[in-house]
């Protein structure tokens, strides 16, 4: 029989549900909710999931995402589903997307790439589903495993 | 088609329309008398900013621009600049923005010029960053090509050499696919054409082969794109060693070329097309980088609006 799991319910906030294990705190720090955020967050790791074996979850209690908040998550973990709770109802769910265009969040792993050199935010442009990423300035591709988040 | 205070930084950004267009006004440019082609650029400046030395690209910018009525401010050393004392490149390009009228550069730094034309409102042409683009080589080549062969659709070209860090084959390769051409690849197996281009050949059904040899497949091509192999991208020298002087065109290997081949280089050569070639009706390497000065005349002329 499958485990049951506790995690907090939440009244008002968000829940990012189907996070692919292991990386739910590359979430809470793309989303700079490891320094900024005052409200409770919940996080749980390895739960089972029919989907990926593995899951992980995070529930924010009192915050509200940007589209640019939703374009991270799509970053690190697309097909996460993100709940809208309010008044502890459901009131909307997004599907995590991959950005096509990827601004000052990605640091360019080319040493020689004008953004590691000059003050230039960096853009990407993602390829393949998320899976690899084409620098605009360099026009380098790099797998995902590559690029790291600024 | 309107290419005024465009910028020209990538081949990759530049649909096949474009590129005939500008091919079209290089052959106008060549049919022109001195006295019009002055009118092109006349009382314009063009800046020619080399942060990385360069001969062939500046000079041949240089003679362009002077050739068509304009004038050159810049450098080609960056020891006598403010960048010696640390001027930020965006500093060094909004300089210049303000006291010419189109800007060339050359830097070392992959995605520098992209940048700079994001910087300024004058039109910038790529004589090269790193080692990513060098477009007007690209377009220089496709100039030389339909000029021998008077189309670019549909031929056989064949580059060999160095297909893994020489940037001018991944340019053409790529622009060539935009004309249905098929390619083939000769190169040591240290030395082959990346995977992502030839990713992106089979994703435009691009038909392609590789080869170790020249002979497999000199009977049947147009063009042969030979390349240097280049010592300063080995990183170790031991490798380079291993692959130096693996192809040398001679005169012996050229017996059963289809009359219209020709053999093309980006220059400078070491020895991989042997001089005796230079004298065949095939050699066309040297009217290739003389290619260049028409092909840039036609992007500094539409680019400022005094070709339309």
């Amino acid at each position: 029989m499958a485990r049951p799991y506790k995690v907090y319910k939440i009244e008002d906030g968000i829940v990012i549900d189907h996070i692919p294990n292991k990386l739910a705190v590359d979430v809470l720090k793309v989303l700079g909710l490891d320094k900024e955020h005052d409200g409770l967050i919940t996080m749980g790791v390895n739960l089972a999931s029919s989907k990926y074996g593995k899951k992980d979850v995070i529930k924010i209690e009192n915050k509200e995402l940007s589209a640019e908040d939703l374009n991270k998550i799509g970053l690190i973990a697309p097909e996460a589903t993100i709940n809208i709770i309010k008044k502890g109802e459901l009131v909307n769910k997004h599907i995590a997307k991959v950005p096509g265009k990827i601004k000052a969040l990605i640091k360019c792993p080319n040493p020689m790439c004008v953004t590691r050199v000059e003050k230039v935010e960096s853009v990407f442009y993602s390829e393949n589903k998320g899976k690899k990423f084409k620098c605009h300035y360099c026009e380098r591709i790099f797998d995902k495993k590559y690029v790291s988040i600024l | 088609m309107d290419f005024l205070g465009k910028d020209i930084i990538s081949i990759n950004d530049i649909s096949r329309n474009e590129i005939d267009h500008i091919i079209s006004k290089a052959f106008e440019i060549e049919k022109m008398s001195v006295n019009e082609k002055l009118e092109i650029l006349k009382g314009k400046i063009m800046a020619s900013l080399f942060f990385e030395p360069s001969t062939r690209t500046k000079d041949s910018f240089t003679a362009a621009c002077l050739k068509i009525g304009g004038s050159v401010v810049g450098f080609s050393d960056t020891s006598s600049t403010s960048l010696k004392k640390g001027e930020s490149l965006f500093d060094t390009v909004k300089m210049y923005e303000k006291y010419t009228d189109i800007l060339v550069m050359r830097h070392k730094i992959e995605g520098a010029a992209r940048f700079a034309a994001e910087s300024i409102d004058i039109p910038v042409i790529n004589g090269g960053d790193g080692a990513n683009q060098h477009p007007t080589q690209t377009l220089l080549d496709l100039f030389s090509i339909k000029k021998t062969q008077n189309k670019i659709d549909n031929l056989h070209v064949a580059m060999a050499g160095d297909l893994k860090y020489g940037r001018t084959v991944h340019s053409l390769a790529s622009a060539l696919a935009k004309y249905n051409c098929t390619l083939y690849f000769i190169s040591p197996d240290s030395l082959n054409m990346p995977d992502y281009i030839k990713e992106e050949l089979k994703k435009n059904k691009i038909k392609f082969s590789e080869h170790k040899e020249i002979q497999e497949v000199i009977d049947k091509l147009d063009i042969l794109y030979m390349t240097r192999i280049q010592a300063e991208r080995f990183p170790d020298k031991t490798d380079y060693e291993k692959v130096r002087g693996v192809y040398v065109l001679d005169k012996s290997m050229l017996n059963d070329v289809k009359d219209s081949f020709r053999i093309m280089h980006p220059l400078p050569r070491v020895d991989e097309i042997a001089t005796e070639v230079d004298s065949t009706p095939y050699a066309y390497y040297f009217e290739q980088a003389a290619n260049g000065v028409p092909v840039r005349q036609a992007l500094l002329g539409l680019l400022t609006g005094g070709l339309k």
